[in-house]
């Protein structure tokens, strides 16, 4: 579904199936203004609630969507809270779960701070790594303080922002 | 009328002709009025193009409905032509309901196995009387880059439309075939203009809730 306009109309209309439909395990809704330009997380706030409720998608990716403020916030919690989730916004959340990750290389994928988030969420199960590269993600102020935040008083691990 | 004179004899028969093209000629809805009530007298006409014209959604219906009774093209369809081209033509919403009247007809579409009406930004009723005459038409084996045939015989697992055009009026065909695809575990619909710059939403609703109730499907993007 990637490229397509859908808008914050069109999240809300995935949303319902993502509600109803137990089967799909991948959905691919990235670059598709989900947010209007990062002005309406109303579609987005929809998602997040459908990805809390969803038991069966493994992958997930809305990349390039503007999403941001308590839009991204609700997503990245339903990320971290859905434990059927292997991978969004081509983050390995599933290797990054296992602690089998020593290095995780996001340069340039465009995980957005919603993916951030996550990543900052999954930092303190982490024990084994000792790099995070996230450079070249177009990340916010907003975006840098939430990683910045996590590693405080955690030595050897270096993040490359 | 309109600018243009209308050819009244071979409108109305006396001057009998098969085939009439009368596109890209300014005709108006006075042309409209004129032209249907000529067409109504007609017992030889079959195929005549108005597509390009200054005609309003409600005169095109109204040539629709006369077209419907007659068994006659709107847009120049001829009845051993087995493909139609459409596409990039600009056509708007009177244009869509002209072709849908043809679409919907198998007297009209006769030998049309395939149709293309991809990048002329069709949506909201244009969208909507087009993917109802493409689904109602057993005969059309292929639509935009839309593999009926196959989809309508449950041949598919897989359906890869990335970046092929899929318009409004696509997304809603596609959306009136899920049902009968039971095999579908996989679509592909990236890189396409599903929701014309996300001013048209129909289509995308349609789809969602098509999507809803197949369970095979695992794979969508």
């Amino acid at each position: 579904m990637a490229g397509n306009w859908l808008g914050p109309e069109g999240a809300k209309a995935l949303a319902e199936v993502l509600l109803v439909h137990c089967g799909l395990t991948s959905i691919d809704l990235s670059s598709n203004n989900l947010t209007d330009y990062g002005r309406d997380m109303t579609g987005i706030k929809e998602l997040a609630a459908a990805l809390g409720a969803n038991g069966a998608l493994t992958r997930v990716d809305v990349r390039h969507n503007s999403i941001a403020g308590d839009g991204a916030a609700q997503l990245a919690a339903a990320v971290l809270g859905n434990l059927k989730i292997e991978m969004f916004n081509e983050i390995p959340i599933k290797a990054m779960r296992a602690n089998s990750l020593m290095e995780l290389d996001l340069n340039g994928e465009g995980v957005g701070i919603t993916g951030v988030m996550v990543v900052a969420g999954l930092i303190p199960v982490m024990g084994a790594l000792t790099r995070v590269d996230v450079r070249f993600n177009n990340l916010s102020e907003q975006g840098k303080e939430v990683l910045n935040a996590v590693p405080v008083g955690r030595k050897g691990l270096q993040l490359m922002l | 009328m309109d600018g243009f004179a209308l050819p009244v004899k071979k409108l109305k028969g006396t001057d009998p002709v098969e085939t009439l093209d009368l596109s890209r000629k300014s005709l108006g809805v006075a042309s409209a009025v004129v032209i249907a009530s000529l067409f109504r007298v007609n017992g030889l006409l079959t195929v005549t193009n108005l597509l390009h014209n200054e005609l309003d959604a409600e005169s095109a219906k109204m040539l629709a409905e006369v077209a419907k009774q007659k068994g006659m093209s709107l847009c120049g369809i001829q009845r051993d032509q087995t493909t139609a081209d459409f596409s990039k033509q600009s056509l708007n919403l009177p244009d869509a309901i002209l072709l849908a009247s043809d679409l919907s007809q198998a007297v009209v579409t006769g030998a049309l196995i395939r149709v293309d009406v991809c990048s002329n930004n069709i949506a909201g009723e244009g969208a909507e009387q087009l993917s109802a005459a493409v689904l109602g038409n057993l005969k059309i084996e292929m639509f935009n880059e839309i593999l009926l045939k196959e989809m309508r015989a449950n041949s598919i697992t897989e359906l890869d439309l990335k970046g092929k055009g899929v318009g409004v009026e696509g997304v809603m065909v596609v959306a009136g075939l899920i049902p009968v695809m039971g095999a579908l575990t996989s679509i592909d619909l990236s890189s396409n203009q599903l929701t014309n710059y996300s001013k048209d939403m129909m289509g995308i609703k349609e789809l969602a809730a098509a999507l809803g109730a197949n369970g095979a499907l695992t794979n969508l993007k």
